[in-house]
């Protein structure tokens, strides 16, 4: 299984099964855990809101992370400013070098999706503290035949890893967010986006460009 | 060491920047060298299987260490715990994956939690001050059984009071407890889910039946969240693959909990009911599928007693009756019992929602008739009767005469479950009835905060010569010791476990890295304990995975070493079967499903479940009621301190429902000030369509003023306000008992 993971993905996406997933959080510590990320930052979280009145109630959940858009705002920016510590590789993967970073943050709000990180505990390149950080599908365990550390973990068997165009096919109604910047994480069962963090609740972020 | 910044990546840093030893010691942990470096440096890189032990679950996991550190925790698809809890599924689908929850994903977080108890303390102020000496290992154990033994000779074996959590090392405490000759040894389960077990146990003769949810078309759930307080973490899983296949969830429970509400995106239902009176819904939905002749008669004939009685107790028990208790519609009721019962296979399960109420038993009991009723037992998609399996340890005898119980077990509380009454132990503390006892060990128990009724648990260990708690980190009740002796986080220990799946499984929980600051294991502890008061005996005086190896020889023919080297450290002994009650009958003393229950009768009580209401109840001074529940990000009162955790969720919320709140003039997120008569404190609204209008309630765990930097004055301890009484049957803490009335703060 190992080695077929990247083999057969030209274009990496994540599948997200929106009635699977319970909103627990399992898929955001796993990636705390593979990455170390910093105290007080998340390149993963749920998002979640209520729809309808008691006792018709919904409960709506959304696991947010970086979408590895194929107009990343967020390389545009840096490109711009002629930092290029925000790459793509062939697989599509947008992720950030540590070395180029010089913690301008100018990548931070341009994201459509609030998914860009700062870590203020890391020291960038001008040798000062702080460097953004993102999700990046976990490239270097799929460069082991590892699947992404969310995927792995999740409870619900929510998340599915895989090339862009077989996922596409493989769930012909899957939604994308923000599509005129054309990311890689396809919803499925998709309704209204809830509009809340589950965990601040109830502080409004919009997760939709 | 109270530097709330401080989390796992500072703590790499600093060992690796200092090197490991330098960077150790500046976290205050112990220096490696000697055997211990040789072992650190022979796992230079390597996964250790065990098991979780974050909650009570014991999932499967793989543990990363590098260079002797754990730097990473994934799931273990050898175990089924976290994969699927049938034999077939479990087969089917390991090599998917097995999966893991957020806590589990945080053990790390609590394993290099600056705030933990690294040296044995003694108090030198006031009880509960928080001043401590710091003393050597060997002085502590002198000490605490010089204590015991004064105890001992001066007034009795039986004035200590043992308290321990229940699936890790009981058998070397229940040793000990019988070496010293006190009767009182007591283990967690009265606080969690035994109403269920009697309830179960005098029906079908099996304490936990375990619901084969994948494979089912209809679950009818009654006050459990498996999606959110997920205790194994294969169950998400396997409820989301049985509604895929088409099957309907129905969760009756006060709160719209995450099942309910995955299950209504399934075309399922959330019922919202009233606190406590799941017993009357069941009766009247037994009701309607007796008079409809909806039950399945061939099962009722051949495999039941007591069908004739439980007719005619239901007969008055009508959908009007059971509505104007439950708050359930009449129609609501005659449809879901009729839905149940002509779609099977399905699961009816209830577990802690009705089962923390004084009528919990009852309730339990008559949520089981439906499955009776339906002969929706041990078949694939209906409630299986596992076949467990396990090590067999052999304990110090006990000596032949013990005095008799604080706690009631088997006399006062005549099917109490064998973990003991720890609210009847609490309230002998402050009573002296039938005795009052004079010195508490706690083990892994934060029971300050685990038992309802904060104040009382307080007034009750002031009362107390000796404490001594053996914990991670300060919780409310080590802060109220006489000796808090260091404890262990799983990742330090080594421990067999027999799993709740439906089929014999038998795993390792083992040691990853060696206990962080050099201290002793619980059950080294223990030993040490039995030894200095002069118990040379077996098993004190052999190693703890001798003791292991020997039970594990006993129970399934294995040497340690051999489950060891097994994949996943997980031993399967067989596959799940159904339908065992045809051949071995039900392990009841009529050996068939009990409607009726003659031992229940023969100990002076109602042989059926008719409904008691429970109590406590809201009135015109306290007008709603207060429940509490589990979810994903946290156990129990002990993970409050997890920096990662409470990153994700760092304080309870008092959910209100939006109507309610809005004549209250209660906006979402506004502080409020919740009172009775026991405690009144501020919480943090959250103004929710997802509760009971009669209802209020929190999660279960916060508000700690111990625990530590983290965890001390977040969100509101719920227990303060619960009355705090033990259900007369099972003696389950009423933890779901208790009124409040809120107002803006």
């Amino acid at each position: 299984m190992a080695d077929s993971i990247q083999a057969t993905v030209t274009k990496a996406a994540i599948y997200v099964d929106l009635k699977r997933c319970i909103g627990c959080d399992s898929c955001s510590l796993a990636c705390k855990q593979e990455f170390n990320v910093a105290l007080g930052e998340r390149w993963s979280e749920i998002y979640g809101a209520e729809k309808e009145d008691y006792p018709q109630v919904r409960v709506q959940v959304l696991p947010m992370r970086c979408q590895q858009c194929n107009n990343a705002p967020c390389k545009t920016v840096c490109d711009n400013l002629k930092y290029f510590a925000i790459k793509r590789r062939p697989d599509g993967i947008v992720y950030v070098d540590p070395a180029l970073c010089v913690g301008c943050q100018k990548c931070i709000p341009v994201c459509p999706y609030k998914s860009m990180s700062f870590n203020t505990q890391k020291t960038n390149k001008l040798g000062k503290l702080g460097v953004a950080e993102k999700c990046n599908f976990c490239m270097q365990r799929l460069d082991k035949g590892l699947l992404p550390a969310c995927v792995v973990t999740c409870l619900g068997v929510t998340l599915e890893y895989g090339d862009f165009n077989a996922l596409r096919a493989k769930y012909p109604e899957a939604q994308q967010m923000g599509s005129s910047v054309g990311p890689r994480v396809l919803y499925g069962h998709m309704g209204d986006e809830p509009e809340h963090r589950t965990a601040g609740y109830p502080d409004a972020v919009p997760c939709h460009d | 060491m109270t530097d709330t910044k401080v989390g796992r990546r500072d703590f790499l840093r600093l060992s690796s920047l200092v090197g490991g030893v330098a960077g150790l010691q500046m976290m205050g942990l112990r220096p490696i060298g000697g055997a211990d470096l040789q072992a650190a440096q022979a796992l230079q890189d390597q996964w250790v299987a065990t098991c979780c032990n974050m909650c009570g679950g014991t999932t499967g996991v793989l543990a990363h260490v590098v260079n002797g550190q754990v730097v990473k925790i994934e799931p273990n698809s050898e175990n089924p715990i976290g994969v699927a809890n049938i034999y077939n599924d479990f087969i089917n689908l390991k090599d998917t994956g097995a999966r893991m929850c957020p806590k589990g994903n945080a053990s790390i977080m609590s394993l290099y939690d600056p705030d933990r108890v690294k040296k044995p303390l003694k108090r030198v102020g006031a009880r509960g001050a928080g001043q401590w000496q710091e003393i050597p290992y060997d002085q502590a154990v002198q000490e605490i059984a010089d204590r015991l033994a004064a105890i001992k000779s001066s007034s009795g074996p039986e004035k200590l009071v043992w308290f321990t959590e229940d699936n890790n090392f009981i058998k070397i405490q229940e040793s000990f407890c019988n070496a010293f000759g006190t009767p009182n040894f007591l283990q967690h389960a009265n606080l969690c889910d035994v109403a269920r077990k009697v309830a179960f146990q005098n029906t079908l003769g099996v304490g936990r039946p375990l619901p084969d949810l994948r494979n089912t078309r209809y679950m009818l759930i009654f006050g459990w969240n498996p999606m959110g307080a997920m205790k194994w973490a294969h169950l998400p899983r396997i409820i989301n693959d049985g509604l895929a296949n088409g099957a309907k969830l129905v969760v009756v429970d006060p709160r719209c909990s995450e099942t309910a509400a995955r299950g209504r995106d399934y075309g399922g239902e959330w019922v919202p009911i009233r606190p406590g009176t799941d017993g009357a819904l069941a009766l009247a939905m037994a009701n309607v599928i007796i008079a409809e002749g909806l039950y399945d008669s061939s099962f009722v004939s051949n495999y039941t007693v007591g069908f004739n009685e439980l007719k005619d107790l239901v007969a008055s028990k009508s959908p009007e009756w059971a509505a104007g208790i439950t708050g359930v519609g009449a129609g609501t009721i005659r449809t879901l019992a009729r839905e149940v019962a002509t779609t099977k296979p399905a699961v009816i399960d209830v577990w802690s929602g009705p089962g923390h109420h004084m009528n919990g038993t009852e309730g339990g009991r008559a949520v089981a008739m439906l499955a009776g009723l339906l002969g929706q037992v041990d078949l694939p998609g209906t409630l299986i009767i596992p076949e467990g399996t396990g090590p067999k340890f052999t304990t110090t005898p006990p000596p032949a005469s013990m005095p008799a119980r604080v706690d009631g077990r088997g006399t006062k509380y005549p099917f109490a479950h064998g973990s003991g009454v720890y609210v009847e132990a609490r309230d002998a503390m402050i009573s002296g009835q039938p005795y009052r006892p004079k010195a508490a060990v706690f083990v892994m128990q934060n029971f300050v905060f685990s038992v309802p009724n904060t104040a009382k648990n307080l007034q009750a260990l002031n009362n107390l010569e000796l404490i001594v708690s053996v914990d991670t980190h300060l919780s409310e009740t080590a802060l109220m010791s006489d000796y808090v002796i260091p404890g262990s986080v799983y990742l330090e220990r080594t421990e067999l476990l027999g799993q709740w799946v439906t089929f014999p499984v038998v795993t390792l929980r083992q040691q990853v890295v060696p206990p962080l600051f050099g201290q002793k294991r619980e059950y080294e502890f223990i030993q040490d304990l039995a030894l200095k008061l002069g118990y040379a005996v077996y098993p004190f005086t052999v190693s703890y995975e001798q003791y292991l190896d020997d039970a594990l020889l006993a129970g399934i023919g294995l040497p340690l070493a051999s489950l060891r080297a097994l994949p996943g450290a997980t031993w399967i002994g067989g596959e799940t079967h159904y339908r065992k009650y045809v051949a071995g009958g039900f392990a009841t003393p009529s050996k068939k499903f009990e409607f009726y229950s003659a031992q229940m009768l023969a100990k002076g009580l109602n042989p059926l479940p008719d409904y008691v209401p429970t109590e406590d109840r809201p009135n015109g001074t306290y007008p709603f009621y207060l429940i509490n529940w589990k979810e994903a990000l946290h156990t129990h009162s002990r993970t409050m301190n997890n920096r990662w955790l409470m990153e994700f969720h760092g304080e309870n919320e008092l959910w209100i429902n939006s109507k309610r709140a809005e004549s209250l003039g209660i906006a979402d997120g506004a502080q409020v000030i919740v009172e009775n008569q026991y405690a009144s404190a501020k919480a943090k609204a959250r103004v929710t369509e997802r509760i009971h209008p009669e209802v209020v309630g929190m999660t279960h765990g916060f508000g700690h003023w111990g625990l530590g930097p983290v965890a001390r004055g977040k969100g509101t301890n719920d227990s303060q306000f619960v009355p705090g009484k033990a259900e007369r049957i099972s003696g389950m803490a009423a933890h779901k008992d208790g009124a409040v009335r809120v107002r803006k703060a």
